[in-house]
């Protein structure tokens, strides 16, 4: 899997901020409208939202990886997103906030196109001095570097 | 022409794309949420309603939405006359008629089961 690929330089947000998990999402979703993954964002976040309510993907450690297989999405995508401390609170039930949050994009059409991506991430963030190194980062290079380093699986 | 009979028609589509939706976010979780030490309770709620619905579809229907399964999608939505699995359009007859409940609901194209939209699905 090649991660440049999938993740342009627009596709990392650092920074971010928001009141609400609606808001975070539209932030999220909005550099993969921008580059045509997504066709209609209010939709997509619809089908975000509506997968939340299934069981979150809050993870734990501050991360979490929404997600949604959406008609209105082309093509797989992702977007990575930074929070600085105290996070945005994400799962209602959650104890924690997140800060580090994944989005991804999954077409209606090939809707298991994204779990080699989900089995790379998980493998990634479970390395706790690579998501010190990412949450340190100040520049969307300097996250794509980090993500390109890492093997990800074929 | 053979049909499974009886034809799979709205509510079996309808469970198989619910059971298939349901499957899809199970094998998600077990991945997001594989080194958590105490993983949602939620799992287990998605695994006793895969099991229940299973339970209340046609073997024969069940048996082929496996088989499809195993390949990718066994259930996709009918836009706009277009199968959104094989993009491939629907023959308007053959939609008429699975409105009728007269053909199964299945795209002629990929074979998958075909939940057809409401405007397409009405009955006249």
């Amino acid at each position: 899997m090649d991660i440049k690929t999938l993740l342009p330089r627009s596709h990392v947000l650092l920074n971010l901020q928001a009141d609400n998990r609606r808001g975070l999402l539209e932030q999220l979703a909005l550099p993969m409208q921008e580059t045509g993954i997504v066709a209609n964002l209010p939709r997509f976040v619809d089908d975000v939202e509506r997968r939340e309510e299934q069981i979150t993907t809050q993870i734990g450690r501050e991360l979490a990886i929404p997600h949604a297989r959406s008609t209105v999405v082309r093509r797989l995508g992702i977007t990575i997103g930074l929070a600085a401390a105290p996070g945005i609170p994400f799962h209602p039930g959650a104890q924690e906030n997140c800060r580090t949050f994944f989005l991804i994009a999954v077409p209606a059409f090939a809707p298991t196109a994204h779990l080699t991506l989900l089995q790379g991430l998980v493998h990634f963030i479970n390395d706790a001095r690579r998501m010190e190194k990412l949450r340190a980062a100040t520049t969307p290079t300097q996250v794509l570097n980090l993500l390109a380093a890492y093997k990800w699986p074929a | 022409m053979s049909h499974l009979e009886p034809f799979p028609v709205r509510t079996t589509v309808n469970e198989l794309l619910r059971l298939q939706e349901l499957e899809l976010i199970l094998a998600e979780s077990r991945i997001i949420h594989a080194s958590a030490s105490h993983p949602p309770t939620a799992i287990r709620q998605i695994e006793a309603d895969i099991a229940s619905l299973r339970a209340g579809i046609p073997m024969a229907h069940l048996r082929r939405y496996d088989r499809l399964r195993r390949s990718g999608l066994g259930v996709a939505q009918e836009e706009g006359g277009v199968c959104t699995a094989c993009h491939l359009s629907v023959n308007q007859g053959d939609l008429i008629r699975m409105r009728r409940g007269e053909m199964a609901w299945t795209c002629p194209h990929c074979a998958r089961f075909l939940l057809l939209t409401p405007a397409n699905a009405d009955s006249p």
